[in-house]
Order: structure tokens, then C-alpha cells, then sequence
């Protein structure tokens, strides 16, 4: 964590020094042998550091206060100026339950903020506090981050930060970008869409809100929420892509109210049924029965497109079969006239079952 | 996290500047530049482009797994059923994950090719050591095969280098990145390198790779060492296992050809079981192990394995370690002043040890002999004509003989093999006495051993000082002091209070006639135990005997109620210090005792209550060699004594303390 001595002095470019370039020793020796004559130079210059990075994120973050305290809910969280008339971008909490929220900033500034608007399928909220901020995010100038780039995120996670401290630094790298819509099932969030997952424990109690920003200060993201990965059964350290939430945040800005959007995929009323198709699976005794085919009924639908028994369901329509319980659950989306692709395992060999309505 | 200080940036330059020249020289990706002109952020703008560059040139190595069906709970634990990550060690289609990957024992498993070939594999064999298994899938050929990094020649040189996890969990064509430094090796006794990446089931079967883009090894959740649990528990802690490329690569033949490999084992018992304990002495060999083979002797100093020397115990695990069952550990022992090299065979398994009983009690005289107290009736000793009042002098050759070696002859004599005794009757006469000892029998002792010489007096409380710790403790001890060592009984009741009055009513007659001290550590907080309060008990026991002679033999850890796991593990943390375990109506629920039994770390247990609740853990411990006897107990509140038959309770704490 940082503490309220970061040296803030803005550093200047650094003095171009040419190395000629003959051997990795001679030149490890020589670097050292520069340096070590220079240090006043070297402290100067800053070298390998992130600091004035840092220190210019940190004065386009607040540290936000709110409602909560009861039943162990956080009464904090994060957030960043994102317009010249005090827009903080950030997430959607009960934090916010409150008439006034308090936005600190890192120069300890005060101010008073009220909800603009919010984005309930992004799960994301548009402040104001009315007043000039010491510098912001321009949402048109954020980026989109790459896997392998290194980052910084800046939050008040823990809400360790108080008053004018500063809120704390985290450095990572974007460790892949993912879809949570992909994740279906292992991942209770509102948001489907792509997310930044980072390599380094940034999404924490009071993390929320938090801006995630590339190595030369380009916003990249806003941390989200705390979510578990059920299926790999670990905390996923993530921020959503601030391409995703720009027009949304815009729409707030301009006033506009965002309603919150159905489930996009609803049980349809004439499912796919197992035994329509001609279908047997083994019984049922496990939490997890693999989706063998016990018996397939002559002349059936299962047996003109070649299924058999001792067949085993991986895919059906791309989704991943991993139990009986979830080619059940699978097949109550899919229409009796939807085509019908099946992956299944025959022996060593895979094959691709199609049922065309 | 915490930022270069300034102090730091003239090394971190001259480190950038190394590896900037490596990756330049190496022909990763970077354009080479003749010159170098270093601004803050270009050097981390550099930096990154040798972590990508390399994660690029090596992503293709790295293959998403995913698994159909299986358990959902492996013990305690929800299964996750993700997909995890393999690395591709041969280009006809071998690929190296983690056996964690494949607990819940799929139905199915399929490898997804970075090119979307989706295809079914199966598991050729497993390495039981290092945690991997040796994945097949057929029809391929031509894949690209990960290099062994050339840093692994110079590990000395390992530790600090960046390194990069690659996973594909997420993605089967793009692998995921977590950038770190390699921060140790021959971790978890010598089998892996440690890292700061980030470490977690999104890329374990994944490869850790140099800047070159070359294999380091594969990350692998293994345990660490017995002190720390392993797998998924560490993964947010900043420490990450791989399994060195080249250990992989050297047992690829064996693992192809569908052989599975196993930690190899020694089996010598040393006089201390202490892993800082030094020179290692041997005092036998775990019957039926590959040590019993090699001809190695009681005070054997065992001074050189396999190449490197050993001063302590724990140098002795870091060689055997890396060792596979069925590969050599040379060895280098002092015999007498003579340095003898021998070659050991070590094995998959020993036969899991069952403590010996002879049948007889000693006690020291006060010419420092040993002479039998009492004999059971029924066991080997009776049979073999021992009598009260003989005296032992020697055993085996060895002779004089102490209380403490003899105790180590019998704890690993072979079943077949008879002990040659020394003995002196009572009217001076000598004779030798064979008698073979049996395996310990699970029924409580025929007969309940010696009684105390003379009374001592009526018991009294005296409380103990736990230091820091805000427990109150007290124990129950003879007023009067003994020339005979105690046995000492320390008890983990309920949490809140257990009186002193209650447990004085119930042991006096004990304490007063048997020789024995009863402590009862009451916990911290009434709502429940810590795990930090399960050091308390050998916290006690050392405050004990720095008062009373102790009997080594008669040390107990006991609990009452819940206060039963406590003790248990307590008695698991320190078995060379304990000899027994009691729990009174202590359901201790599933549980695997990390540790099977060992000689001179034989723990024997009493378990007191519903018999037909206890038989599972009773039959857990039985598998890791431990004796159990069950006895029938209930009534009272859990935090009494009242359900325990104190006559039983006797006759099995006198048992402890037999031959």
C-alpha cells in the first residue's frame, strides 16, 4: 500500500544515454558503472518506475462513502472523475443508498456527490458533485487493453486509504480477456459481457469502482464487483472494458434512463425432450451421471441420425454437457424446431450429430 | 504493493539491461536495436514487450482440457469441473497436466488444440511424486514440443529470473499471462521451483516460461512439505509450484510406456525422529523396507545421500525427494571409523508399521538397572519365562543396555526374528532369553501393570503458567514427590471450563496409586478452540517436566468432547513426543491422519463412547498403522468424565508403558 509521502514531483524526460551495445557482461558492468557515478541523475529519472503514472491516476480517483455497515455490507467503495463538471464513474452498490454520497479525493478534497443515473445490466452508476475536478478520464481517450499488458489498478480497496491519503496502487498484468457470457452458470454477475482478468488480487472489499489504467496512463477499465469463478473455484480479479460501458455512460450523462434489459435466454415453451428423440441415458444415481446413452428406440429421430448406445453427450450446441443434469437443463432452451448440434464421445472418436428440424 | 524505490532503479537497470540483451540476442520477437535509450516508461514499455513476445512464441505448447462427469466432491471438497491446461511434450500428440485436474475421475476428457482441433484423450500414466499425469490423444502428429529452458542447466542462477504462467483455461487459442520471477528451487524436497506468478487452477498443467519462451516447468499444485497443506489452498498467497521441465522430460520413456511413478522410499528409522535432528544415526529399519535390505546397522551415521552430505534429518528427505520408487540412492554411512558407500533400492511402499509388544513393565533400579516390574499374562515375555524381578542387561549384543534402546530394538524387530535377551535373576543367576515379539494386540492388557512403590499422598491442584496464552490450566499432581517417572495425562475438555474439583474427584485414585499427572488446558474462549491453542498442549507437557520426572512412554493427549480434535491434533503435530491419544464422546468426524505410523512415533488410541459412531475414524487410523481400542461410554454432558469407565481408562494407560 502507499503511503501519503509518494513523491509527487512530475518527472522530467529522462537525459538520452546511447549504449553501444557489444556483449551483455560489458554492458551490465558499464550500465553500473554510469549509474553508480550519477545517482543524483538516476533518482531523478525515475527509471523502471510507475509513479508518475500513479500519481496522475490517482488524482482522477475518489474514495466513495455511502450506506452500509449492516450485515456485514461494505459502506465504501471506489470511483473516478470522468468530465470537467465532476462525473465519477462507478459501480452499482448499495453504497449509493443514500441521499449524498462522500467522494474524497486522493488530495483530500471533499464533495458532495447524488446519483445521476445507473445502468442496472451493466451494474454501473454515474455520480456528480457539481464542482471542477483537479483532472479526470476522458472516456473517448480510453484504450482497449491487450492480454500480456502490464497495468496499474487504482482502488481504495479495504478502504484502507482515509482522508487525504492516497487511495493504493496495484500493479499486474491483463492475464486474458474473457466473456462471462461463456462462464453462464459458474458466475453470478448481471454483466455477460467481455471482462479484463488480472493476474493480481485487485478486486477486493471497497476495490469496486476502481480504475484500471495501462502503463502509460490510458484507461483501460472499471474494477467490478467480487465475483467467484465457481467452476475453477477462485476469486476472479477482473475489470470491465470501458468500451463496454461508454455509451451507457453517456446516455446517463445525457439524462437518459437505462432499463433493466430480460434474460436474454428464456426456457422456451416447447423444449427439446429426450424421450421425443428416441433417447435412453443411463440412470441417474450421481450428482454427476455422465450423459451415456443406455438405448436408442428403433426408428426414433436419435436412431435415423446414427446416435448409439454407449454414446456419450459432451456438446450440445456448443454448450459443455458435463452432467445428465445439465443436457436436462441445457434442452430447455432449445426449441423441438431449433437444429440440434450433439457432440458425442464413440469409443476414441468424436462425433458430430446434427438433428435439422 | 509497493513501488521501485529510488534506490532500487540503478540495478533495475542494469538487470533490464542483461535480459533486454538476451531477448535481443535469442531472436525473440523484440527488433534489435544497436541502440538503447531508457525513459521511465519505455523500459516498462520494454519489459512488456519481452513478456508478450515470449508468451507468444511459447502459447502454442499449452492445450485447454476439459472433463466430463465424475465425483462432484473429492472428501470435503466441491469439485470444480473448469477447464484446466496441459502442456505438449510430444509431437505425436503426449501432453503433460496435473493430476489435480483429473480427481474427480472424468467420464471423459477432451484436449482442445490451439488450432481448435477438439480431440478425446486419455490418461497414460501418472506421477504420484511430482502430482502430473501423461495425457494421449491420438491422430496428431507434428505438434509443436516446449524446449527445456537453458536456465534449468544453472539453477543456482534460477532464482529472481522472470518468469511467465501460461494457461488455458479461458481461451484454448490465446494463452492467459501472469507475469513473475521464479523465487525459489528444490522446493517440496527438492521436486519443484517456486514462482510469485500467479498461480491457480487457470493454468495448473500449464507451462512456466523464460523470456525465451522456453519451458521452466510445469505449474502444479503440490504440496509443499508435512507442515503445510498444499494444492489449490495456496493459490492467492504469492506461492506457486512448477515442475522442472527436464525432471519431466527425463521420466518421459517410463511414463510413456504407462508405468506410474511413485515417491521413492528409504525407510531407515534414526535414533531421532526430529527432522533438524543431527548426525542422523540409524537405529534399524522400518520392517520390510529397502533400508532393512541394504544392511544397514544400528549406529550406522548416515553422512553422504546421493551426493550431497547430510547433516541433519531433513537433509536426508531433501535427497530422497526428487526420488522415484525404483531408482537408486547411493548412500555414504561411518561403521566403526570405516566410510561405507552402499546403493539403495528405494521402494513404492512399506508395509505400514504396527507397533510390537514383548509383555513385560520396567522399572529402573537404583543402580541404574532394568528390572521387570511386571509381566503380562499371556504375552510373548510370559511365555518366554520372564519374571518379575529379573533384570535385563542386554539385548541383541548390545549390553550394557539402556531403557531407551531396548525400547528402540523392540519397536523394529522383525516379526520373525526373536529378540536375544540378557537377563540376570533375582538370585544373580544369568540366562538368555529368546522371545519374538508379536504385533501389538487392540484389547486393553490383561493385567494393569505394576502399582506405584509406596503411597503419594493425597492429590492436589496446582495451576499452570501458559505464558501468553490466556488460557487457565491446571493439573492434578501427587503430593508427594516419586522416585519413578509419571505418566502424564494433558486433556482438551469442551470449550468454557472443565472444574478442577470434577477432574481431582475422578483421577486421585490414579494420580495416587498408578503414577500419573492429570492437566486439563481449559480454551482461550468460551465459544471454541483455535488452531493456534493446539501448541498448548506440548506448551504443558514442557512446563511439566521441567517440574516431575516424565515417563517418555506414558505421555497422553486427551479431550473431551470436541476438545477430542484438539488433542488429536496435537498428538499428529508431535508424535515423537506422545504416546497415546484418549477422546471421550469425540465425534472426529472424517479426517486423514497426514502422517502414517511410524516407529518410536507410535501414537496408541483410546476412543471413548458411541462405539458404532466411532468405527469410521477408528478405521481410518487402523490404515495408517495405528493401534485403536474402542471402548463403550456414554451418559453426562459431554464436558464430564462421567462417561468414560475409569477401570478401563487404567488398564489402557498402564498398556502405553509396556514392552
Amino acid at each position: 500500500m502507499m503511503d501519503g509521502n509518494l513523491d509527487r514531483r512530475v518527472t522530467v524526460e529522462v537525459a538520452r544515454w546511447v549504449f553501444v551495445l557489444r556483449g551483455a557482461w560489458c554492458m551490465v558492468v558499464w550500465a553500473w558503472l554510469v549509474l553508480a557515478g550519477l545517482p543524483s541523475w538516476a533518482e531523478d529519472a525515475g527509471l523502471g518506475s510507475a509513479n508518475r503514472i500513479a500519481v496522475e491516476v490517482e488524482l482522477k480517483t475518489v474514495k466513495l462513502y455511502g450506506a452500509g455497515g449492516f450485515r456485514g455490507l461494505d459502506a465504501y467503495q471506489s470511483g473516478f472523475f470522468i468530465s470537467d463538471t465532476g462525473h465519477i464513474l462507478t459501480v452499482w452498490s448499495t453504497v449509493l443508498d443514500v441521499d449524498r454520497v462522500v467522494a474524497v479525493g486522493s488530495d483530500g478534497s471533499r464533495y458532495e456527490a447524488s446519483v445521476v443515473g445507473i445502468d442496472p445490466n451493466l451494474e454501473i452508476a454515474v455520480l456528480t458533485t457539481g464542482t471542477r475536478p483537479p483532472a479526470y478520464f476522458d472516456l473517448d481517450q480510453a484504450v482497449e487493453g491487450q492480454v500480456g499488458w502490464r497495468v496499474l489498478a487504482v482502488s481504495n480497496l479495504f478502504g484502507i486509504a482515509t482522508g487525504a491519503e492516497m487511495s493504493s496502487v496495484q500493479r499486474g498484468v491483463i492475464m486474458a480477456i474473457t466473456d462471462l457470457q461463456a462462464r453462464r452458470g459458474t458466475i453470478e454477475s448481471v454483466y455477460r459481457g467481455p471482462v479484463y482478468v488480472l493476474d493480481t488480487p485487485t478486486n477486493n472489499p471497497g476495490a469496486a469502482g476502481g480504475a484500471l489504467v495501462d502503463l502509460q496512463g490510458r484507461l483501460l477499465g472499471i474494477l467490478g464487483k467480487e465475483l467467484r469463478d465457481t467452476r475453477a473455484n477462485i476469486w476472479l480479479n477482473y475489470a470491465i472494458p470501458i468500451s463496454q460501458v461508454r455509451s451507457s455512460v453517456q446516455k446517463i450523462m445525457q439524462g437518459e434512463s437505462i432499463q433493466r434489459l430480460a434474460e436474454s435466454r428464456q426456457p422456451v415453451d416447447r423444449p427439446m425432450d429426450l424421450d421425443a428423440l428416441g433417447i435412453v441415458l443411463v440412470p441417474d444415481v450421481l450428482a454427476k451421471t455422465p450423459p451415456y446413452i443406455d438405448g436408442v428406440y428403433p426408428g426414433s429421430r436419435a436412431a435415423e441420425v446414427g446416435l448409439q448406445p454407449d454414446d456419450l453427450i459432451l456438446f450440445v450446441n456448443n454448450v459443455r454437457i458435463a452432467s445428465q443434469a445439465d443436457l436436462r437443463d441445457e434442452l430447455k432452451y432449445i426449441d423441438r424446431a431449433d437444429r440440434l448440434v450433439m457432440l458425442v464421445q464413440r469409443g476414441n472418436q468424436l462425433v458430430e450429430i446434427v438433428l435439422n428440424p | 504493493m509497493q513501488l521501485p524505490s529510488a534506490c532500487c532503479y540503478r540495478s533495475a537497470v542494469a538487470v533490464f539491461v542483461g535480459w533486454a540483451l538476451a531477448a535481443f540476442g535469442s531472436g525473440a520477437v523484440l527488433h534489435a536495436q544497436s541502440t538503447a535509450s531508457v525513459s521511465a516508461v519505455e523500459l516498462l514499455e520494454l519489459e512488456q514487450q519481452a513478456f508478450r513476445a515470449a508468451a507468444a512464441a511459447a502459447q502454442d505448447v499449452a492445450v485447454q482440457i476439459e472433463s466430463f462427469g465424475g465425483l462432484e466432491r473429492v472428501g470435503d471438497e466441491l469439485v470444480s469441473d473448469g477447464p484446466t491446461t496441459g502442456t505438449i511434450v510430444g509431437a505425436d500428440g503426449w501432453i503433460v497436466s496435473t493430476l489435480y485436474s483429473f480427481r474427480q475421475q472424468p467420464a471423459s476428457i477432451l484436449v482442445t488444440l490451439p488450432d481448435g482441433r477438439r480431440l478425446p484423450a486419455r490418461i497414460v500414466s501418472r506421477d504420484h511424486s511430482r502430482e502430473l499425469a501423461l495425457l494421449k490423444i491420438d491422430g496428431v502428429a507434428g505438434l509443436p514440443v516446449a524446449r527445456p529452458s537453458r536456465l534449468l542447466e544453472r539453477p543456482d542462477d534460477l532464482v529472481g529470473r522472470w518468469a511467465v504462467a501460461l494457461g488455458k483455461a479461458y481461451d484454448p487459442r490465446v494463452a492467459s499471462q501472469s507475469v513473475g520471477i521464479v523465487s525459489a528451487t528444490g522446493r517440496a524436497y527438492g521436486r519443484a521451483l517456486q514462482t510469485d506468478a500467479k498461480v491457480s487452477p487457470i493454468n495448473y498443467g500449464g507451462p512456466l516460461i523464460d523470456l525465451w519462451g522456453d519451458v521452466l516447468g510445469v505449474l502444479a499444485p503440490i504440496s509443499p512439505g508435512p507442515m503445510v497443506e498444499g494444492g489449490d489452498q495456496l493459490y492467492d498467497s504469492g506461492i506457486g509450484f512448477a515442475i522442472p521441465w527436464t525432471d519431466i522430460l527425463a521420466r518421459l520413456e517410463t511414463l510413456q510406456s504407462g508405468t506410474d511413478i511413485y515417491p521413492g522410499k528409504l525407510g531407515v528409522v534414526t535414533t531421532d525422529p526430529n527432522e533438524m535432528a543431527g548426525p542422523v544415526v540409524v537405529e534399524g529399519a522400518m520392517p520390510g523396507a529397502a533400508a532393512g535390505r541394504l544392511g544397514l546397522e544400528p549406529g550406522d551415521v548416515i553422512v553422504v545421500a546421493g551426493g550431497m552430505p547430510v547433516r541433519r534429518l531433513a537433509d536426508l528427505q531433501q535427497a530422497l525427494g526428487p526420488r522415484d520408487a525404483g531408482q537408486e540412492l547411493p548412500l555414504t554411512i561411518w561403521r566403526r571409523g570405516q566410510r561405507i558407500d552402499l546403493q539403495a533400492t528405494l521402494t513404492k511402499e512399506i508395509p505400514i508399521y504396527r507397533r510390537r509388544l514383548v509383555g513385560f513393565w520396567l522399572r529402573e533400579t537404583d543402580d541404574g538397572q532394568l528390572e521387570i516390574s511386571a509381566v503380562e499374562s499371556g504375552s510373548p515375555a510370559e511365555g518366554a519365562g520372564l519374571k518379575t524381578g529379573d533384570r535385563i542387561v542386554g539385548c541383541n549384543g548390545v549390553r550394557p543396555i539402556s531403557a531407551e534402546r531396548l525400547r528402540r530394538m523392540i519397536a523394529v524387530a522383525e516379526l520373525d526374528q526373536a529378540l536375544r535377551l540378557a537377563v540376570l535373576g533375582p538370585d544373580g543367576s544369568q540366562r538368555d532369553v529368546s522371545v519374538r515379539p508379536i504385533e501389538r494386540p487392540e484389547a486393553l492388557p490383561a493385567s494393569s501393570g505394576p502399582v506405584l512403590d509406596g503411597d503419594a499422598g493425597e492429590p492436589r491442584v496446582v495451576d499452570i503458567n501458559l505464558g501468553d496464552f490466556p488460557n487457565k490450566a491446571y493439573a492434578v499432581v501427587p503430593v508427594k514427590r516419586v522416585d519413578q517417572p509419571l505418566g502424564v495425562l494433558i486433556v482438551f475438555p469442551e470449550p468454557g471450563e472443565l472444574e478442577a474439583a470434577k477432574t481431582l474427584d475422578y483421577w486421585s485414585a490414579c494420580v495416587r496409586s498408578n503414577g500419573w499427572i492429570v492437566a486439563v488446558i481449559n480454551s482461550g474462549n468460551r465459544s471454541g478452540w483455535s488452531l493456534e491453542e493446539v501448541e498448548l498442549g506440548m506448551r504443558t507437557l514442557g512446563r511439566l517436566q521441567k517440574l516431575y520426572p516424565i515417563d517418555p512412554q506414558r505421555v497422553v493427549l486427551g479431550g473431551l468432547g470436541i476438545g477430542g480434535r484438539v488433542a488429536l491434533l496435537a498428538a499428529m503435530s508431535a508424535p515423537e513426543r506422545v504416546t497415546g491419544v484418549l477422546t471421550i464422546q469425540t465425534n472426529l468426524g472424517e479426517f486423514a491422519p497426514r502422517q502414517m505410523n511410524m516407529p518410536m512415533k507410535s501414537l496408541d488410541f483410546l476412543l471413548v463412547g458411541d462405539a458404532a459412531q466411532m468405527q469410521a475414524s477408528a478405521e481410518t487410523l487402523r490404515k495408517g498403522g495405528y493401534l485403536v481400542t474402542i471402548v463403550e461410554g456414554s451418559g453426562g454432558d459431554t464436558n464430564s468424565w462421567q462417561a468414560a469407565p475409569i477401570d478401563q481408562l487404567q488398564l489402557w494407560l498402564a498398556g502405553l508403558a509396556r514392552y
